[in-house]
């Protein structure tokens, strides 16, 4: 049972994502996209969840968030998503890893890997952010 | 906070489409990948899908195509603007209202 439990908790699954070069290209082009039409003003993305269920799911407002942080407007984005900067963070380590050269993308992908299975924080990060989540619920 | 869902039939089949496809990525990539799909609004559910969309044992194509066709007609309906306001347009928009 415990050793189920680590084996998930402690899965290094954010880099098993960036080992995948096509996965990493959608996801930044995608992220790209979807950032620079709401950049723009424009629909981008609709959550389904919010969508069809009328709660908002843990990811909602992130890009909002983000826009407000790269403007600057550091308490506006806390108000609207706390966890923006992380994301944020893991957007730009995303397309960082697709224009590095072979070796250093190689290099900076097992220091990743070896971080995660070392203390879990991809676990932690969205174990957290469920918490934020039904907090913001509840609030 | 206050919410209320907005969705269409058409809406309806692609959220179901889109969970079908959440459902295989936590069977085949594992919980945290799931949450990651998740709180991401779907969309890296919905690139997992697109990746994995020619694995035959996954099953996950007819779903796939459910999903991005559903998008494809949301774009149109958005492009054309029927904004709910009545008319062909605003019918068209409430049947895939949450695209």
């Amino acid at each position: 049972m415990n050793d189920t439990f680590n084996q998930i908790w402690y899965a290094p699954a954010f880099s098993s994502i960036l080992e995948n070069r096509p996965e990493v290209m959608f996801i930044a082009g995608a992220g790209a996209v979807h950032l620079g039409l709401r950049f723009a003003g424009l629909p981008g993305w609709n959550c389904p969840i919010l969508a069809a269920t009328g709660v908002p799911c843990p990811g909602c407002g992130l890009t909002l968030a983000i826009i407000e942080l790269v403007h600057g407007n550091f308490t506006q984005s806390f108000h609207t998503h706390a966890f923006a900067p992380i994301f944020l963070f893991a957007f730009l380590v995303i397309a960082l890893t697709l224009v590095l050269p072979e070796s250093q993308r190689v290099n900076i992908i097992a220091r990743i890997s070896r971080f995660e299975t070392r203390n879990g924080i991809t676990a932690w990060v969205l174990s957290l952010l469920m918490l934020y989540w039904a907090f913001r619920l509840i609030a | 906070m206050e919410f209320s869902a907005n969705m269409g039939i058409g809406g309806f089949i692609i959220w179901i489409a889109g969970i079908v496809v959440w459902i295989k990525l936590f069977q085949n990539g594992g919980l945290v990948k799931a949450l990651i799909g998740l709180v991401t609004c779907h969309i890296y559910t919905f690139i997992w899908g697109l990746q994995n969309m020619k694995n035959e044992e996954m099953k996950l194509k007819t779903w796939m195509y459910i999903w991005m066709g559903g998008i494809v007609i949301g774009l149109i309906i958005n492009f054309m603007g029927g904004a709910g306001d009545g008319g062909e347009e605003g019918a068209l928009r409430l049947l895939f209202s949450f695209i």
